[in-house]
């Protein structure tokens, strides 16, 4: 499985290197997710109320007077002007960055409590790698409990969506018929509705104030059972094709069960496709997540998700006084992008091992 | 006389052309006409006839991948559509089958080993350690090294390919094996080894065959009985010999006569529709044709016990 592994990341490596910078990139964001509460050096909803908007602090390694410093430290910041949230640089006062450093508590991995955490700065000082919200919470800190929401909702999506289109488009595919004909007028009519307003109309149905858990549940789910429809009628068309195969008649022959048929020959031959496909799909759910958070139908305040967090970016005169409210948009790009890319090094993976 | 193993009796079989806009089908293709034949135990039957005249059907509807619009099927003098539970178990287990094209008959995703115990772990509950010595033992009776175990079909030739189906078909100890064109996906010299390896499986485990192909060398060294087959009918019927040197139905001389360096010469007169469905299939192909022949029923006549020919020219 290792070996697998290995060899599978040389391949991706040698043939389409964005492709495998791009996984590596993934690997460790899905890392960042499982470790965030460890890495981000504030919880998602500590506010510090008199740094509203703060600028991202700068990480010096040479003080005022030219001196080099082997630590990297950070000034202290003032608000001067609360309506403008203009800052100006305390010079007298310097905060060395350590690592491991004693902050909340927190469980690592949901039972390790600790109070340490990956990095911070002692003291009266603050660490803000990419500024502060108009409550004063650190959005690094709250970027990476986002990574949890975002990263999640695309793979659990996908994986319900896929499971239910493989069931349903395989069973069409293979049976045919009156079979065949019934679950794809149910597909069409699924996928004649507007995908982003039938979302809108499933998460109306229920409270907008639910716990984190359940909103995010619901969401897997609505996302889900929009996303399978078209997929199924590619997975159909493959088994289609597939159960002509001779070695299907071969399977019939021998004895083997229409399920067994379905589950060891069909859907096994449908992979190359769908993991791809899959892959190409994991935008679409952080997407879908992001839209229905940046409206407030989605993961509730405080708790934080890239799409409720660029809601904030919404307002076109914070937008331009306080650029760095973007930073979860150009993270979701950046995933985007990292999926779209290992998509296609993928296809490229398993178009060679087929020819071969 | 023996019982037959398998007894295909006057079976038709229909498939829908064109279909109105309601689905309804509005033209049929005949592709079996009322074909009747026996499979006795021990022996070969061959099947030739030209692409398209329905020998791949009958190979189906004998395997039931397909079935028949009429007629009926008799395994060991059972009907087939009648088999329940443990005999419909026991018949599937007894006839196996052997593809034309390895390259589709075998799933590029199972390794050798997997593909040819399938119907063991498909039928019996085994360990892995016993699917794999089963599948050992397999690969050498169909003369296959030990190393192509974990190999998959891409890693295997043509021939190597062809060998792992017949030991799939194998696996299940079978009475009868439909081969349905075994050996034409393959190169001339590859052809003989599988042939050659079919003699020998048939000796050593006494199975019948019904081997389907258009290569009439091929039939004619494998075959102890063989039918000719022309546009879903059964034109000639008899020993081996009786076909390939006392043959009497015109299509049959046309078919021997068309392998090159044949002895045999027969001039094809230029084919001609006939308007009419009834009557003698190869009417417009056929040089001695008559006037009766539009009217025949393409019942039988016996010049042998063993030989049966459809044509009017051997009843005068």
């Amino acid at each position: 499985m290792l070996n697998n592994l290995n060899s599978f990341l040389q391949a991706l490596y040698r043939r389409n290197s964005p492709a495998f910078f791009s996984f590596v990139f993934l690997l460790l964001l899905y890392f960042t997710a499982l470790f965030a509460d460890f890495i981000s050096p504030y919880p998602y909803d500590v506010q510090f109320r008199h740094y509203p908007y703060c600028p991202p602090t700068s990480i010096n390694f040479i003080d005022e007077k030219g001196h080099f410093h082997l630590r990297p430290f950070v000034y202290g910041y003032k608000l001067v002007d609360p309506v403008e949230k203009s800052y100006t640089v305390d010079y007298s006062k310097k905060y060395p960055i350590y690592f491991f450093v004693k902050g909340e508590p927190h469980y690592l991995l949901g039972f390790i409590k600790t109070t340490y955490h990956l990095f911070g700065v002692k003291g009266e000082g603050h660490l803000f790698l990419l500024g502060t919200d108009r409550l004063g919470r650190d959005i690094f800190s709250r970027l990476l409990y986002g990574t949890r929401i975002s990263l999640t909702v695309g793979l659990v999506g996908v994986f319900i969506s896929f499971s239910i289109a493989l069931i349903v488009g395989s069973l069409a595919g293979y049976f045919g018929g009156i079979v065949d004909t019934l679950i794809m007028r149910l597909v069409e009519v699924l996928m004649a509705f507007p995908a982003f307003y039938l979302m809108l109309a499933l998460r109306a149905m229920f409270p907008v104030n639910m716990p984190s858990v359940l909103v995010f549940i619901i969401i897997v789910a609505i996302l889900s059972l929009i996303g399978w429809a078209s997929l199924s009628r590619v997975i159909r068309s493959m088994a289609l094709s597939i159960r002509e195969n001779d070695y299907v008649k071969a399977a019939k022959v021998l004895g083997g069960s229409s399920l067994y048929i379905i589950l060891k020959h069909i859907i096994p031959n449908t992979f190359s496709y769908v993991i791809i496909a899959a892959t190409l799909a994991v935008p679409g759910y952080i997407l879908g997540e992001a839209a229905l958070s940046l409206i407030g139908l989605g993961v509730q305040e405080p708790f934080p998700s890239w799409g409720n967090m660029l809601s904030e970016a919404e307002n076109v005169n914070v937008l331009t006084s306080h650029p760095w409210v973007l930073a979860p948009g150009i993270a979701i790009s950046a995933v985007i992008v990292a999926f779209n890319l290992l998509g296609d090094g993928l296809r490229d993976y398993f178009d060679v091992k087929l020819e071969r | 006389m023996r019982e037959p193993l398998i007894e295909v009796r006057e079976v038709k079989k229909l498939y829908p052309l064109r279909r109105d806009f309601l689905g309804r089908v509005k033209e049929w293709l005949s592709a079996l006409n009322g074909v009747s034949l026996s499979v006795y135990p021990g022996e070969c039957l061959g099947v030739i006839g030209e692409s398209g005249c329905g020998k791949s059907t009958l190979g189906k509807i004998i395997l039931d991948l397909e079935r028949p619009e009429e007629g009926k099927v008799l395994f060991r003098g059972k009907e087939l559509r009648k088999l329940k539970g443990r005999d419909y178990k026991e018949y599937r287990k007894s006839v196996q089958a052997v593809f034309q094209n390895p390259q589709s008959s075998l799933n590029p995703r199972m390794r050798a080993w997997e593909l040819v115990v399938e119907g063991l772990k498909i039928n019996y509950a085994l360990s892995k350690g016993e699917l794999l010595s089963r599948a050992e033992e397999l690969l050498k009776l169909v003369n296959l090294p030990v190393e192509v175990l974990n190999k998959y079909p891409h890693q295997l030739s043509g021939g190597q390919k062809q060998r792992i189906a017949i030991a799939r078909a194998l696996a299940l100890k079978p009475e009868v094996i439909v081969a349905d064109e075994p050996t034409s996906a393959l190169d001339v010299s590859v052809q003989a080894q599988i042939v050659n390896l079919f003699l020998e499986l048939q000796e050593k485990f006494n199975l019948s065959y019904l081997f389907i192909s258009h290569s009439l060398p091929v039939v004619e060294a494998i075959s102890d009985r063989v039918i000719v087959m022309y546009k879903g009918y059964v034109v000639e019927e008899g020993k081996n010999e009786e076909v390939f040197t006392e043959f009497a139905h015109p299509y049959t001389k046309l078919l021997i006569s068309s392998v090159p360096g044949s002895s045999v010469s027969f001039k094809e007169t230029r084919e001609q529709e006939i308007k009419k469905a009834q009557g003698c299939p190869f009417y417009g192909r056929c040089p001695y044709r008559k006037r009766e022949c539009l009217s025949y029923d393409m019942k039988p006549f016996k010049l042998s016990d063993t030989h049966k020919v459809a044509c009017l020219l051997v009843a005068s």
